[in-house]
């Protein structure tokens, strides 16, 4: 994850205008991302593995989404307050 | 007095300027944030798809779409949700601009990843402090030399 794109992502979501972040901070936020992806891909590619698929797809990943959400990562209620009131096309 | 008064025309002029724009494209503002917010999502996107496809060489899986763009959509929430984290700690801290202490904060709940936070925080300040004390070093030597060369 680029470091700029960070900043300007986490820029984009303060409320406040006076708020600011530190560099250093900017820099330990990358790290977080890039655990996070890391981690998801790596639980999905682990349960496509127990399914003996040699793609991952969405199931896979569905299965691992509840991890994520109890690992703190990612919470209930903001996922279902947010969620697109949108059909889904498949 | 000129310049104030050069001041204050600019003033008025950049507010109207401001104005008019706001009057004759009210949502030509909206449509530029939702451009910039596609264009960061697409950033996101590009990002995970490239660590999915190392990490996919690694257990020898490929991975769809679906699930990439998935992925990067819970991504750019969880950025979303920690920026405004963030911005609360911070507020709560009485400060304005958000610091290491703040993603420590964040990150405290799953333990592997407040260690490994934790270490590149000492390790980046370890880095920092030798830079300022080569910085001084340097700065001390430099009168030194040229003392020397005079």
């Amino acid at each position: 994850m680029k470091v700029e794109t960070v900043k300007k992502l986490v820029q984009e979501n303060l409320k406040d205008d006076k708020s600011k972040i530190t560099a250093d901070a900017v820099l330990l936020i990358t790290e977080v991302l890039n655990v996070f992806v890391a981690e998801a891909a790596c639980r999905s590619a682990k349960q496509a593995d127990r399914d003996s698929s040699p793609v991952v797809t969405r199931e896979q990943f569905e299965k691992i989404l509840p991890q994520l959400v109890s690992f703190g990562f990612l919470t209930v209620n903001d996922a279902s307050q947010e969620m697109d009131p949108k059909p889904r096309h498949n | 007095m000129s310049t104030i008064t050069r001041e204050i025309i600019y003033i008025v002029r950049h507010r109207k300027i401001c104005v008019t724009e706001k009057m004759e494209n009210p949502e030509k503002e909206n449509y530029e944030k939702l451009a910039y917010v596609q264009r960061l999502k697409a950033a996101v996107h590009y990002t995970v798809a490239e660590i999915c496809e190392e990490r996919g060489k690694e257990c020898d899986v490929t991975f769809a779409k679906q699930v990439i763009s998935a992925l990067s959509e819970a991504t750019f929430r969880y950025s979303q949700m920690m920026s405004r984290d963030l911005e609360l700690f911070a507020k709560h801290a009485k400060r304005s601009t958000i610091n290491t202490e703040d993603v420590k904060l964040l990150v405290r709940k799953s333990p592997q990843m407040l260690m490994h936070i934790q270490d590149l925080c000492d390790r980046r300040e370890a880095a920092s402090s030798s830079k300022k004390q080569r910085k001084k070093k340097t700065s001390r030597k430099d009168p030194q030399e040229d003392e020397d060369d005079k």
